[in-house]
């Protein structure tokens, strides 16, 4: 019993930094004051750049520098519809997502169709920390990951710092909050978010590299499956704050790693209803934040320079 | 130095045909580049968009499809529109698209009543079970703020996995082996419009609501206050609507009309729920609701237009193998496109030459 709740948070870590990376991202985007929901399309993105760029290069490294590549690139056709041209953000972000599932079932097909095996490539050790590892139970539970899932934590503590501790994470949070009055204190708005909703999206791409060569190493249409939502999800249920989504995305990630255990346990069992889970309690926890009457930043709204 | 510059309004009939230059603009454009990524894999896309232009229309058959795979599409896009119109974005078409099909075979197999009395039941169910599953959300977001885009999201995946649940437990046909239900009875099939094809008298329904939801939204009181709520929800709540009610209703419907496209894939289609039933209509649905600007009468155009792409899609894949994937590649496209088409509808850039000393004044 010891061991299987071990591993079971082990799993809940691994399976929670992919959200956490996009959640993180969402961060960026909401306080700045752009609501991103382009995070699904760019994790399916990142994942499928993931895959090819190690494919390629038997590099994981390069296969995360694709990722990155992917993120920018769909960062900066959000940033330069919703902010530029003024287009609604959730339509600008729909718009994303479709594209984005066609183009990685697309690509995908297009290069790996010919191999009737399904595609494994390499992805990124598993091996943990030395020493930090062998410590028990612990050891298991948070040093046994591969690298991107310590970015994904260390993440939570730079977003901190840089948003309740620096001149440029006070100002970016001014931008979601009032955005004329910043305007007026000289914070370049446009700019300030043409930024954080780079970062989002990239971050999320990265989140999409953790999902296929951060975990199973290969690529499957439609992986993400929702997760850049549950991220979204897991933003407001985070109130917005780095802390809280690390939270809210370690609880994700334990409804996540709970159903996979559940289906290989129980065999014959109905494994949709457990495949159900972590859907579910996003509906839940999101009805139960919003009957708490969180507001939180006011995302969406264009900025036109000759408003001030 | 590029600047941008409002353009002046075109009033009435000159503003409209800017408009739809700019929309088929931003068509050819997605085709254009949509040609590169075929022209990528080393095929024609001359050749390429050929078969899917064939595939799509090249005969009575052929087209006959592309209306029948139009019809769901023109169905659920409706009523996303309606929802849009009044501030709530429905993304959950293909939840509810699902859910009507469970409700409307589970009526078609269950409840022996005459053809008429049971079809009409079928629909009524599938209407209802879409219209729950849209209005849950909508409450919630009416309600207490929360993102109904997020919960109909992962409605979505669990209507899936609820379908293929039932598939493979109380629905399943006990005469068979695969995870699929029994054949609806013959005598309950909707009839078909033209001999010799699938097309079904549910098109032409389809098109009469799309009448009818234009008529509704912009010739009737009850229209009015839908679209004042979507385009100012305090001013709407000042004036004394019951923003709540309206928000839920336009959501219930919404999802009523998703629900009835299920039951007519069934009763007309498919004859039979089965796994992957679905083929992503709800969720292609929301390019066409968006590329028809919410406007039920631009969305019959829309609707076919991705219908083709759809069915023809499949045709290009057969004859040049080329993935059909491409059609949601050119979907994403057309949307982001068209909104950055409208953009320079109002905007142009200029080219200015610049002045000595301004430059460098214009990046302080």
């Amino acid at each position: 019993m010891a061991e299987y709740l071990i591993n079971l948070a082990a799993q809940a870590i691994r399976l929670s930094a992919p959200i956490l990376m996009a959640a993180l991202g969402g961060v960026y985007a909401s306080r700045s004051g752009v609501l991103n929901i382009s995070l699904e399309g760019c994790m399916l993105t990142g994942a499928l750049a993931g895959v090819i760029g190690s494919h390629y290069t038997q590099s994981p490294w390069l296969g995360l520098l694709l990722g990155i590549a992917a993120g920018v690139f769909l960062g900066l056709i959000m940033a330069v519809f919703s902010l530029t041209f003024g287009a609604n953000q959730a339509v600008v972000g729909t718009g994303i997502n479709i594209f984005c599932t066609g183009i990685t079932a697309y690509v995908f097909r297009a290069i790996f169709a010919t191999t009737t095996t399904t595609v494994k490539v390499n992805g990124f050790s598993p091996d943990g920390i030395p020493l930090l590892r062998d410590i028990p139970v612990l050891g298991v539970i948070l040093f046994g990951h591969n690298v991107l899932v310590y970015f994904a934590f260390a993440m939570v503590a730079v977003t901190h710092v840089f948003l309740y501790h620096t001149m440029a994470g006070t100002n970016l949070r001014a931008c979601g909050e009032n955005s004329s009055a910043a305007n007026s204190l000289g914070v370049k708005v446009v700019k300030t978010r043409y930024l954080a909703t780079v970062l989002s999206s990239t971050l999320a791409a990265i989140g999409g590299v953790a999902l296929s060569i951060g975990n199973i190493n290969t690529f499957v249409e439609d992986m993400s499956s929702g997760k850049g939502w549950i991220a979204l999800a897991a933003v407001s249920f985070g109130r917005w704050s780095p802390l809280g989504v690390l939270a809210a995305s370690v609880l994700f990630g334990l409804s996540d790693a709970f159903q996979l255990r559940m289906q290989i346990a129980i065999s014959g069992a109905p494994y949709q209803y457990f495949q159900m889970i972590p859907y579910v309690m996003t509906i839940i926890v999101l009805i139960w934040t919003g009957r708490r009457g969180s507001l939180g930043p006011k995302t969406g709204e264009y900025f036109e320079k000759e408003m001030r | 130095m590029l600047k941008l510059e409002k353009r002046a309004a075109l009033a009435g009939r000159a503003g409209v045909i800017r408009s739809a230059g700019a929309m088929l603009a931003a068509i050819l454009l997605a085709f254009l580049i949509a040609g590169l990524f075929i022209a990528a894999i080393g095929v024609s896309p001359l050749e390429a968009y050929g078969a899917l232009f064939k595939g799509a229309f090249g005969s009575t058959y052929r087209l006959s499809e592309t209306l029948l795979r139009m019809t769901p599409l023109l169905l659920i896009s409706l009523g996303i529109a309606i929802g849009y119109r009044t501030g709530m974005f429905n993304m959950g078409g293909e939840g509810q698209f699902i859910m009507g099909m469970i409700a409307g075979t589970v009526v078609y197999l269950y409840v022996p009543a005459g053809p008429v009395l049971t079809t009409a039941l079928a629909m009524l169910a599938a209407m209802a079970a879409g219209a729950v599953y849209c209005g849950f959300p909508a409450t919630m977001k009416a309600k207490f703020g929360v993102s109904e885009s997020i919960i109909n999201i992962m409605l979505n995946y669990v209507a899936a996995l609820w379908l293929s649940r039932l598939l493979n437990s109380v629905l399943k046909d006990p005469n068979g082996t695969l995870p699929q239900t029994a054949m609806i009875d013959k005598s309950l099939y909707i009839p078909t419009l033209i001999q010799g094809t699938r097309l079904h008298w549910g098109f032409a329904g389809a098109v009469a609501l799309a009448a009818a939801a234009y008529v509704v939204l912009f010739h009737t009181a009850l229209g009015y206050k839908f679209r004042a709520t979507g385009s100012n929800i305090h001013a709407a709540r000042y004036a004394g609507y019951d923003v709540v009610k309206l928000q839920i209703l336009a959501m219930a419907i919404s999802g009523a009309l998703a629900g009835l496209a299920g039951c007519l894939e069934i009763g007309a289609v498919q004859h039979r729920l089965m796994e992957g039933i679905s083929a992503n209509y709800g969720w292609d649905a929301i390019p066409v609701a968006l590329i028809g600007r919410q406007n039920p009468l631009l969305i019959l155009l829309s609707a076919l237009l991705f219908a083709a792409l759809k069915v023809g899609s499949n045709a290009m894949q057969t004859a040049c193998s080329v993935p059909n994937n491409l059609s949601s590649v050119l979907q994403g496209m057309v949307v982001l496109f068209a909104l950055g088409s409208s953009f320079f509808v109002r905007y142009r850039i200029r080219y200015i030459k610049p002045k000595r000393g301004e430059g460098e004044a214009a990046h302080g």
